[in-house]
């Protein structure tokens, strides 16, 4: 009986605790429920403002594509200016002064030489053919082709591609070089 | 006995119940709600960020082109369009060479041109990518040496771009002063197709840079010899014109 006695006491000592955590839970609930709310209706204000910035910024950008639209004849000639501009960059660099490259050769030709054949080329080479009438001129033109001061300012890799003697007395020389 | 019981667990964890709900309440909102919220908020935000970026070029490219003068960039690209134009333009070119001849005193044996399709724009799909086309020209031409070198200085300081690849002089006999001579030249003639469209329109613009701006004021005072900057033709005489050719030949052997 005693025992039944301890045991009420205890039950009631449960329910003390009990209650004010029940109390508590449920005073905290509403209050937490109304916290959830709260941020729940932030989350949605902030996802409806974000989305009128995000068509107001597609309004924008709208707006810009047709401005630009609008300058695209412009855009078109200044893009077709770049892009030929890059092609005549290219093709200036690579000419080479014919003109010039003629005039040195004159420069370093003895007058008794007799210029029969002459090929340029695109990479600069040169290859020319003379008629002469002595050997010496011959040694001439070579020497000038050879000397720094003379044609090694403007020539270079001076070959010798062929020297014959013609039945009327005449040798015939075929030198390759490079313009520098 | 098992009723009673129950009776007395739902009268012991009937305070509960409103947390559970809460709590479960939260959860399912969370789950079903909040959660798709908020990721939609954070792609929207991924969004944004990179249309204020698109927006920040488009704003930056709206204004360098508002300050360009459309009339100025017409008239350049008009005069690089001589130079390198969209098409072989080999009519052109031969007309610039005839007229090359003629200044520098020179005539015009042959010039052979091998430009496969005739035109860019009808025959050929134009490769944008390409980025430089060149069409092959053998030019052959008589005058004296002097003449002759006149002739190279002309079109290689002219307006329409092209390279000599190679000048061969064979046959020369004793040269004396003023003797006529000829010579081959083997030309390379150059075009450039332009691309079909401008691409994206973020793209940016780029300017043209003074070393461009260097090169295009001395193609400009290049002499053109072409077509246009020439002597205008008149075409309202000119019997090659459209239509105006009577056509229908029966036979086309007879003369």
């Amino acid at each position: 009986m005693a025992k039944e006695i301890n045991l009420l006491n205890e039950q009631s000592e449960e329910s003390g605790a009990e209650k004010k955590l029940k109390q508590r839970i449920n005073i905290l609930s509403p209050i937490i429920l109304l916290i959830y709310a709260v941020l729940v209706i932030g989350i949605f204000s902030y996802s409806l403002l974000q989305t009128a910035q995000a068509s107001d910024l597609k309004k924008k950008i709208k707006n810009t594509e047709n401005s630009i639209q609008q300058m695209s004849e412009t855009e078109s000639f200044l893009r077709g200016s770049k892009i030929k501009l890059a092609a005549v960059n290219t093709v200036l660099a690579q000419n080479v002064d014919y003109a010039q490259t003629i005039a040195r050769l004159k420069e370093i030709t003895p007058e008794e030489l007799n210029l029969t054949a002459m090929i340029l080329g695109g990479d600069r080479s040169v290859e020319v053919s003379y008629r002469v009438l002595n050997s010496d001129l011959v040694a001439g033109l070579i020497n000038n082709l050879l000397n720094p001061q003379i044609g090694g300012k403007y020539f270079e890799k001076v070959k010798l591609k062929n020297l014959a003697f013609s039945k009327d007395g005449f040798y015939i020389i075929s030198l390759t070089f490079a313009a520098k | 006995m098992t009723l009673f019981m129950n009776k007395r667990l739902i009268r012991k964890y009937r305070a509960y119940l409103l947390p559970v709900v809460v709590l479960l309440l939260i959860i399912w909102l969370s789950l079903q709600i909040v959660k798709p919220k908020i990721e939609s908020i954070v792609r929207l935000d991924n969004e944004m960020k990179l249309s204020r970026m698109k927006l920040e070029v488009l704003l930056k490219k709206a204004n360098a082109l508002s300050v360009l003068d459309p009339i100025q960039l017409k008239d350049m690209f008009d005069t690089l369009n001589t130079a390198i134009p969209s098409d072989k333009d080999i009519p052109g070119f031969m007309l610039g060479i005839g007229r090359a001849a003629q200044e520098a005193s020179v005539s015009v044996g042959l010039v052979e041109v091998s430009p496969g399709s005739v035109s860019t724009s009808s025959a050929d799909k134009i490769d944008s990518k390409k980025s430089i086309t060149p069409v092959t020209a053998k030019v052959t031409v008589r005058g004296t040496f002097a003449n002759i070198i006149s002739f190279v200085s002309k079109i290689t300081n002219g307006r329409r771009l092209l390279k000599i690849e190679g000048i061969n002089l064979s046959g020369a006999g004793a040269q004396r002063v003023n003797e006529q001579l000829s010579m081959v030249f083997s030309i390379l003639v150059y075009y450039q197709p332009l691309p079909e469209s401008l691409g994206e329109i973020s793209l940016p613009i780029v300017n043209i840079t003074d070393s461009e701006e260097k090169d295009f004021l001395m193609l400009r005072n290049f002499p053109y010899y072409s077509f246009i900057g020439s002597q205008d033709i008149n075409t309202s005489s000119s019997s090659v014109q459209s239509g105006t050719v009577p056509v229908g030949k029966a036979d086309l052997f007879n003369r």
